[in-house]
């Protein structure tokens, strides 16, 4: 019944021949398929680095690096690996903003290399926690803003507040920027704080140690201790780590100015250099500076 | 063979819609949104405007003398390189100036300062970067123990620009006020560090209000001043007219406390201020500045100095003997002479 029809015929055991090689090829497809289900990772932690200080160019590249993790559905969760000062207070408000948005789709876990004061502390707030070692630095819950270089002789302005300000109209700008520090401080970490509201806005920076001790901080331990509480948050028996590599920085630049008055400029593509501008800084460290103002006793 | 033709084509068009249409549906069907940023909003309390912007305090009010004196003068000091210059003292001096008083400005230059401080009614000294001699101190006593008024204000030590910055060869060095010497000499003593109020301050923690702690007199009127850069003082026998509001902290210590800010020294003719701020016109209308402004200027010209003092030397006491080429200085009592 089996005719082909050049009239030739198999036999039973030519039929199995062909089925068992038949089944070998298919089987030799589908087998590194199955193995590699079997050994695939239950998912990923991106590690995302927070580095130098916070610019709005090095602000962007990490915003990015979030919304690539919040988008790519293998990724889930996120390590902010930080070793920052601070920067701009605007960019900083940005990166604490989408830290905080992609927090709110997977456990995200901070760890501090060796700085995450200011700006950076900013940054990481929405963390679940924040991993310290003994030596990093964290706080520095405030806000500074140079002063304005005075006027170039002969400039014509539109309006008396152009391009320079009072200083009644700077300290109400880094009052304004302090309250909305100190309070995203309060929101994200006022069950763990051993410290109240006056003392967060001392501004004081801590170490490692001393800022899990009065809950700016909760574990001591490395970005890898880090890795394994962001997967272990995301319920992964099994996972693989995806390193973001760092954002290119060095567009900011502490100049000071030859009357004494600091300014931040960033460096621009497109000829701005000689552009001064006083900027709102949520930094830690010394930016000389004449006279300025800040928002706090050591910020 | 037309039928089987356009049956194809029949099925071929079926077919596409179905799939095109398919497509189509599928995204509602299983509910897969194309957009994944579409998170739900984040609520943000900590930043919204009624939370975080701070109250402004309006500045408002006149500068006025309650005193009817008229023709005083006053001499101001600007010859020990003071840390405040004419411009930042312009509300107080011209206040002055409109209620029938001289204002004269003590430049180092031409004359001593005892001989500047000879036909003058009151002394205002605003943070010298200079000490004062001996032969200046000792004129300033002989000035007020004569019946003249002295405004001594000082502020904490402000870090200046020295050298070349551009060059990179300068630095930044702290200037302290040389109030010292001067305060001393009246029992009030200028303090280290400055003065902070985390929680009840005017938009920072170095703007602190001072309220009064006396009735009458320089607090006349003053339920609070504005200082924006203060240093405690510290009195024997003075009295306490300005202190800083309560949970003012002392940089140094961080102990909280009652600081005086402005302090009347023992005789009354001596006011201390630990603060040059205060005075200057961006600030001098902030909550009862201008009241205290008015009260100081009143203060200057509501003496009664004799005619004459500091006297010159050697004109009612004996110089002393190889004191030197400088002019010699008068004591402050006629030394008996040995009998």
């Amino acid at each position: 019944m089996s005719n082909s029809p050049d009239g030739g015929s198999l036999t039973q055991a030519q039929s199995y021949a062909l089925v068992v090689v038949a089944a070998v090829l298919l089987s030799a497809i589908l087998a590194p398929v199955a193995y590699d289900r079997a050994t695939q990772p239950d998912g990923t932690v991106a590690v995302v680095t927070i580095e130098g200080p916070i610019t709005s160019n090095s602000a962007t590249a990490v915003q990015k690096d979030l919304r690539e993790a919040r988008e790519n559905e293998s990724i889930d969760a996120v390590v902010l690996n930080v070793d920052s000062p601070g920067g701009g207070a605007a960019a900083s408000e940005q990166l604490y903003l989408s830290v905080q948005r992609t927090a709110a789709e997977m456990p995200v876990v901070a760890s501090v290399t060796s700085t995450g004061a200011s700006g950076a502390y900013y940054a990481m707030l929405p963390a679940e926690d924040i991993y310290v070692t003994p030596a990093s630095i964290v706080g520095s819950v405030g806000v500074r803003a140079a002063a304005p270089g005075p006027s170039l002789p002969g400039e014509v302005k539109s309006g008396p507040d152009k391009a320079s300000a009072t200083a009644d109209q700077r300290r109400t700008q880094v009052e304004t920027l302090q309250n909305a520090f100190v309070g995203s401080v309060m929101k994200h970490r006022s069950d763990d704080l051993d410290l109240s509201r006056t003392e967060v806005a001392h501004a004081k920076v801590y170490s490692g140690a001393r800022a899990v001790d009065n809950g700016m901080a909760d574990e001591i331990g490395s970005t890898q201790d880090a890795i394994r509480q962001a997967a272990n948050a995301a319920g992964l028996d099994d996972y693989e780590v995806y390193r973001k590599d760092p954002p290119q920085t060095g567009g900011l630049l502490l100049l000071s100015a030859d009357d004494g008055g600091g300014v931040v400029v960033e460096r621009s593509p497109v000829g701005y250099e000689t552009v001064d501008t006083p900027t709102l800084l949520m930094v830690y460290g010394s930016v000389q500076t004449e006279s300025e103002v800040i928002g706090n006793v050591s910020a | 063979m037309s039928a089987p033709k356009s049956r194809l084509v029949a099925v071929f068009v079926i077919i596409v819609a179905v799939l095109v249409g398919a497509a189509a549906v599928a995204p509602y069907a299983l509910g897969s949104a194309g957009d994944t940023n579409d998170a739900a909003p984040i609520e943000n309390q900590q930043f919204q405007p009624s939370t975080v912007l701070p109250s402004e305090d309006p500045e408002d009010g006149e500068i006025t003398m309650a005193s009817s004196q008229s023709g005083k003068t006053v001499l101001v000091d600007v010859g020990h390189a003071n840390g405040v210059s004419e411009t930042d003292l312009e509300p107080l001096l011209s206040t002055l100036v409109e209620n029938g008083h001289e204002i004269r400005f003590y430049r180092g230059q031409r004359q001593e300062l005892n001989e500047s401080l000879r036909s003058a009614d009151a002394f205002v000294v605003a943070s010298p970067q200079q000490r004062f001699s001996n032969d200046e101190l000792a004129g300033v006593e002989a000035f007020t123990d004569a019946g003249g008024r002295v405004l001594v204000m000082g502020g904490p030590p402000s870090v200046e620009a020295s050298g070349g910055l551009l060059l990179g060869l300068g630095g930044f060095a702290p200037t302290a006020p040389r109030t010292t010497d001067l305060a001393s000499t009246y029992g009030i003593a200028y303090g280290s560090g400055y003065l902070y109020n985390m929680e009840d301050n005017d938009n920072n923690y170095k703007s602190i209000y001072a309220e009064s702690a006396s009735s009458g007199g320089l607090a006349d009127g003053v339920e609070r001043v504005v200082v924006r850069d203060a240093v405690p003082i510290r009195t024997n026998g003075g009295t306490q007219v300005l202190v800083g509001s309560e949970g003012t902290t002392l940089s140094t210590t961080r102990d909280t406390g009652r600081y005086t800010v402005l302090a009347r020294s023992q005789g009354g003719n001596v006011t201390a201020v630990g603060d040059t701020s205060f005075v200057t016109r961006e600030n001098a209308y902030d909550a009862d500045n201008e009241i205290l402004i008015g009260n100081l200027a009143d203060f200057l010209v509501t003496g009664d100095k004799a005619e004459g003092a500091p006297t010159p030397p050697g004109a009612d006491a004996p110089s002393e003997p190889g004191s030197g080429a400088g002019p010699a200085q008068p004591p402050r009592q006629p030394t008996p002479a040995p009998s």
